[in-house]
């Protein structure tokens, strides 16, 4: 499993969540799958996921989960307290925010403008029921991927998300070196 | 200590006139308890195939003994559903904790033949002492506890 125990939380990719299974704690049931996860770059937090039936022939998505009525996000699934977590999609507070861009496939470029990749993952803390993004997974041109911390400000458009240099240049090269970067620059 | 293995499957023999009234087909949890509340007999004549556990009067190695056929009783409608749709089918389900880590895959269950308590999960490679039950549902089994620090089997 690709996910590492740092002190605070588990740093993971958000690309592991897709597919996990969201269970209800009341029922013992499933009530749904991770299709995406919804992040928030300006407050660098994920803020709810995106779901989808249960496997393939499962109908129309079944809504949004918003963060704040999940019970926890473990290695495997999901858990919330009852089926009742999943809002009706067209109600307000499980209505998806509107200016949600994909990030992925993004170009990350440079704050003095040298064009890094594209982003190929967000990464997460997660711990409990919340989920920081701390970094972004970024796939260069020629085919490596590297990891580079979120920074404090992200700017992203429709265009590109832009890095700072001193955040580019410290890129690491796989999670476990990225957690190694991100204990230094806490301690 | 008896196991959920050991008992489906078993034959129901009654004691006063040594009818066979059928088998035991599987346990019925009752989560909040953590015990095994009854016994769903299939095999039976007409719709009597709940067999309370307090009612079983010994396990022996080749039947389930009870006083009599009268002592069977008929689930309630919010039972049946719950047996229609799963619920108890145990082995194979997926055990997670609260928090969403998964223990593994239920292989069978260990539980006091008198009382009916749940003592350990067993998952491959681990007997899991149980806390609590948080849920039996038809998709999974979810429980509290010490299922960060699986213990191994003896």
């Amino acid at each position: 499993m690709n996910s590492i125990d740092s002190g605070g939380g588990r740093i993971t990719r958000a690309s592991e969540l897709i597919g996990r299974p969201i269970i209800a704690l009341d029922s013992a049931t499933q009530v749904a799958e991770v299709k995406d996860v919804v992040v928030d770059t300006q407050s660098a937090q994920a803020i709810g996921f995106t779901l989808r039936g249960r496997g393939l022939l499962a109908g129309p998505a079944p809504g949004f989960l918003p963060l704040e009525a999940v019970h926890a996000i473990g290695r495997d699934a999901v858990m919330v307290a009852s089926r009742d977590a999943i809002g009706d999609p067209d109600d307000a507070r499980s209505a998806r925010p509107a200016e949600e861009e994909d990030l992925i496939g993004k170009e990350a470029v440079s704050v003095t403008g040298s064009s890094l990749g594209t982003v190929s993952d967000v990464i997460l803390e997660i711990d409990g029921p919340s989920a920081a993004v701390v970094g972004y997974e970024i796939a260069a041109q020629n085919g490596n991927l590297v990891i580079v911390r979120a920074p404090e400000s992200a700017p992203l458009s429709p265009d590109a998300l832009v890095v700072p240099d001193e955040i580019a240049l410290g890129a690491a090269s796989g999670l476990a070196s990225f957690r190694g970067s991100l204990e230094r620059t806490q301690s | 200590m008896t196991r959920l293995s050991q008992i489906k499957g078993q034959r129901v023999l009654t004691v006063d006139d040594a009818q066979q009234v059928g088998g035991v087909r599987r346990l019925i949890l009752d989560a909040e308890l953590g015990a095994v509340a009854a016994a769903h007999i299939e095999g039976t004549v007409g719709e009597t195939t709940m067999l309370p556990w307090e009612k079983v009067k010994s396990i022996g190695p080749d039947a389930l003994m009870v006083e009599s056929v009268r002592q069977l009783e008929e689930p309630d409608r919010g039972l049946r559903d719950r047996i229609e749709a799963g619920h108890y089918d145990l082995e194979g389900k997926i055990v997670y904790t609260d928090q969403g880590d998964s223990l593994g895959t239920l292989e069978d269950i260990e539980f006091d033949e008198r009382s009916g308590r749940v003592l350990r999960l067993h998952v491959p490679g681990h007997a899991l002492p149980l806390q609590r039950f948080v849920a039996v549902g038809p998709d999974a089994v979810i429980v509290t506890g010490p299922g960060s620090a699986p213990l191994p089997a003896p």
